[in-house]
């Protein structure tokens, strides 16, 4: 039985020299019916074979929200032998009455042919369009300064790290690059946003601010192998309350302390499945459902506030599309970043 | 005792404008067809996104009988048919449990005391701070009796901590005096700073990027004025007819319904000096030096320079259509137009002998909103000196629908012979943003509640905009007879045509 190829259905074959003139062939046969759009270079890199068709669907479905040539990577530097190849793809859909396409150029890089990657990358970019690039795999320590300088916005998801010391370490390093300095986009700090607007909810008052001073434990119940998103939240929260982390307990600026938990719970599959901050006669807590967070605010005095947040964006299609979206430098992730994992 | 100005910090950088602090929106005429396609899908899309602020409380002022959970019931049907997003349960129950229903007569004194004990009791319980936004979601009579049984009971008056505001819903008058006496009315009750005019043009997207192309981009800004623009176009068209506005459209016409606020709107925006910055009153000032730079339309000056027409029986899409003077409510002998062409002159330097074209119509073949800046031509020597037309630059921001700017240019036709032909760089919003953008009204509801009037008219630019338009209106009535006929789903009358003609231009071919 013959194995199967992982680039299979990634379009028609073409050279790599070649991608330019077949891409205008493309366009030329398609004749004033479609048109091709482009808006940013989105380029995913992958060291997974079985990445590759979730990766083409995947540009199918952010194309028709963010108009791009979208270049697909599948390097394997342990592959042998050394082999580069290519094929184009386009993904239409109609908006109103017109046919809109954005390109797709898929590459397979074996053996040392991975090393092009930069070449690759620079000599099939839409010119003076952003270039945001989703990093699938891990950073290695030695990183490409050619490459990431000219990164625009590094997507990645820190959830999936292994040792997110050292990853959180690598990105920072990259976005220290270049003229530009590259916006760091963390899928799993994106995850976070419900949450956050969820807790943020709960001080929107005054007698709720007041109250931030008196807090003295914070418990974060995240789902199985979410750790890190809950060492963000806690980054997050820590550095908007001028505390800082050390290890099981954060520090005011007078020297109180604060106790801090992490706790994995099997109630569901989210990143972040409950939270609450609590002091005396306080509590602000948020806790996931299926569809939402429910918020519970108690501040001495008061009848209780209940109400509900939107739980969020969470697969990998609204997250992409809303980083798309997004313009500005996510200054709030650098420092619960910073705050979380320091160094 | 916590300091009620306090920031959250949490809602720091969490979103890329300033979370409103939770407040009451009280909306009157909480049953009309405003609030329910309009104020509460904006609302509860604003929900969704996590932009409301927690908690508001929503009040609906009516006089209808029901009580709070038939309100909740009526508006979540409304929601699932208007809103931009897909209704969720969850979502939604959350957010109906901050809907109130207050039942009252606009002109009953103990409703309005009633009112305020239910928003200090909200307060009390809800931590809304006595922050209060009253929108009149209501006919332009009603203004007066809601604005003086609010002031009569003291809901102008902010508690303390808390800010009192108004959202008046266009038309703002109907003529200078009307306007002036809206706006004293107004301003009895609450000062200029706590106003908020809104005209719902301001809120779309593209008409906000018309400062963006402007002024964050330099290749513009220097062409931007008399010694490279021939003129300019300002077109607003719609297929529709009066649609059961009969009544309202009667008394008001093309001129005051479109041209007084949306049409001059846009122009203030396209016309109007680089503001010294992105505040309110930075902008609003240099919209009003626009209008007072408007050369006045008056006697002879309004036959020659403005037309108005009627549309008669036609047909739009292959479907014939009545005559206006045929739709149910509209008088048989009506003068009313239902179309306006005019052309302006502002007199500043930037713009000294540019005409600025204005046409709004009902029933025109097409729906359309968008401003057009037509470039001089070329020297006339090489290609033209060939013998060949070369059109003209065109510059199109497109305001609704199809959300875009294109530029049109010359460009050689590829082949042996020297020939050049228009082509459009096209940029249209739908394609490269996607389609979630934002209605008007969530911009626009989430700006008030702000504090942030950048978007809304301010007294002395509706008053400058009426100043202008009353005496084009006085003209007119002193000469019932010219109002011209024009088929429904053709591009207006002959006289609009000509016009433009005279001034050596022709009306764009949308």
């Amino acid at each position: 039985m013959s194995a199967v190829d992982p680039m299979e259905g990634a379009g028609l074959p073409v050279e790599i020299g070649r991608i330019d003139r077949e891409l205008g062939r493309l366009w030329e046969e398609a004749g004033e019916s479609k048109t091709r759009a482009s808006l940013l270079n989105l380029v995913l890199y992958t060291e997974d074979p079985a990445a590759v068709a979730p990766n083409t669907n995947l540009i199918s479905e952010l194309a028709t929200e963010h108009a791009c040539r979208a270049i697909l990577i599948l390097a394997e530097p342990a592959a042998s032998p050394t082999r580069a190849r290519a094929w184009i793809n386009a993904h239409c859909h109609f908006a109103g009455k017109r046919e809109i396409c954005s390109e797709q150029i898929s590459f397979h890089l074996q053996g040392e042919a991975a090393d092009a990657l930069p070449g690759i990358v620079f000599s099939h970019l839409d010119s003076d369009l952003p270039l945001c690039l989703w990093w699938q795999a891990g950073f290695r320590e030695n990183v490409d300064e050619k490459l990431w300088a000219w990164v625009d916005r590094l997507l990645f998801d820190s959830a999936v790290w292994t040792d997110p010391a050292r990853g959180f370490a690598a990105t920072r390093a990259i976005a220290r690059l270049g003229d530009r300095r590259t916006v760091l986009a963390d899928l799993n700090w994106a995850r976070l946003l419900g949450a956050r607007f969820a807790l943020a909810g709960l001080f929107d008052s005054p007698a709720a601010i007041a109250a931030i001073p008196s807090i003295e434990s914070v418990r974060i119940g995240c789902g199985p192998g979410h750790s890190t998103a809950a060492r963000l939240l806690l980054g997050w929260l820590a550095s908007h309350f001028g505390w800082k982390l050390e290890g099981s307990r954060a520090l005011r600026a007078g020297g109180t302390e604060i106790r801090l938990e992490i706790a994995e719970e099997a109630a569901g599959s989210w990143g972040i499945v409950s939270c609450e901050l609590a002091g005396p006669g306080f509590s602000a807590r948020i806790a996931r459902s299926p569809a939402h967070y429910d918020c519970r605010l108690l501040l001495p005095g008061q009848p209780a506030q209940h109400t509900t947040a939107a739980a969020g964006r969470e697969s990998f299609r609204d997250l992409i599309i809303s980083e798309l979206a997004r313009g500005g430098r996510h200054g709030q992730y650098r420092e619960a970043a910073a705050a979380a994992f320091p160094g | 005792m916590p300091d009620r100005k306090q920031e959250n910090p949490l809602r720091v950088g969490l979103a890329n404008r300033a979370m409103p602090e939770p407040c009451s929106v009280v909306i009157f005429g909480a049953t009309g067809d405003l609030t329910h396609r309009k104020l509460v899908p904006a609302l509860y899309n604003l929900a969704v996104d996590g932009t409301l602020p927690q908690p508001v409380n929503v009040v609906g002022f009516a006089r209808r009988d029901k009580d709070d959970a038939t309100f909740r019931a009526e508006l979540g049907e409304a929601a699932a048919r208007f809103s931009r997003q897909r209704i969720s349960e969850d979502t939604w129950a959350a957010f109906a449990g901050q809907i109130a229903y207050h039942r009252g007569a606009f002109d009953d004194a103990d409703a309005y005391r009633s009112l305020a004990e239910r928003l200090d009791r909200l307060d009390r319980e809800r931590g809304t701070g006595g922050r209060r936004l009253f929108y009149l979601a209501v006919a332009p009579d009603q203004f007066p009796v809601i604005l003086e049984n609010l002031r009569a009971s003291g809901l102008t008056r902010a508690p303390s901590g808390g800010w009192a505001r108004v959202i008046v819903e266009k038309p703002f008058g109907t003529d200078l005096p009307s306007a002036r006496a809206l706006n004293e009315l107004v301003e009895g009750a609450f000062p200029e700073s706590e106003t908020y005019r809104i005209d719902h043009y301001l809120g779309k997207e593209t008409a906000q990027n018309i400062m963006v192309l402007r002024f964050a981009n330099a290749i513009f800004e220097h062409l931007w004025n008399a010694r490279y623009i021939s003129h300019v176009q300002i077109t607003a068209s719609e297929p529709l007819g009066v649609e059961g506005r009969a009544g309202y459209y009667e008394k008001s016409g093309a001129l005051r319904d479109m041209v007084q606020n949306h049409l001059l709107q846009l122009l203030c925006l396209t016309a109007m000096e680089p503001p010294a910055g992105l505040d309110a009153d930075s902008i609003r000032d240099e919209k009003v030096k626009v209008l007072r730079s408007l050369r006045p339309l008056e006697g002879a000056d309004v036959a020659r320079y403005a037309v108005r027409a009627q549309y008669g029986a036609g047909a739009i899409n292959g479907k014939r259509v009545a005559a206006y003077r045929d739709e149910a409510g509209v008088a048989p002998e009506s003068a009313t137009e239902t179309y306006v062409a005019l052309q302006l002159a502002i007199e500043n330097w930037r713009w000294a002998g540019v005409p600025f074209f204005l046409r709004v119509g009902k029933r025109l073949p097409k729906a359309a909103t968008e401003i057009a800046v037509h470039f001089k031509g070329a020297p006339p020597v090489l290609f033209h000196a060939a013998g060949q037309s070369i059109d003209d630059n065109v510059l199109v921001i497109r305001i609704q629908p199809d959300e875009g700017v294109s530029l049109r240019m010359s460009a050689k036709l590829p082949g042996a012979a020297l020939r050049v032909e228009p082509v459009k760089m096209d940029f249209h919003y739908g394609t490269s943003f996607g389609k979630a953008t934002p209605e008007a009204y969530e911009r626009l509801l989430l700006d008030a509640m702000s504090g942030d009037a950048t978007l809304f008219a301010r007294r002395d630019e509706v008053e400058e905009a009426w100043k202008f338009i009353d005496r084009i209106r006085q003209a007119w009535d002193e000469s019932p007879d010219d109002l011209a006929i024009y088929s429904a789903g053709t591009w207006g009358p002959t006289e609009a045509d000509e016009l433009i003609k005279r001034a050596g231009a022709s009306w764009r071919r949308l």
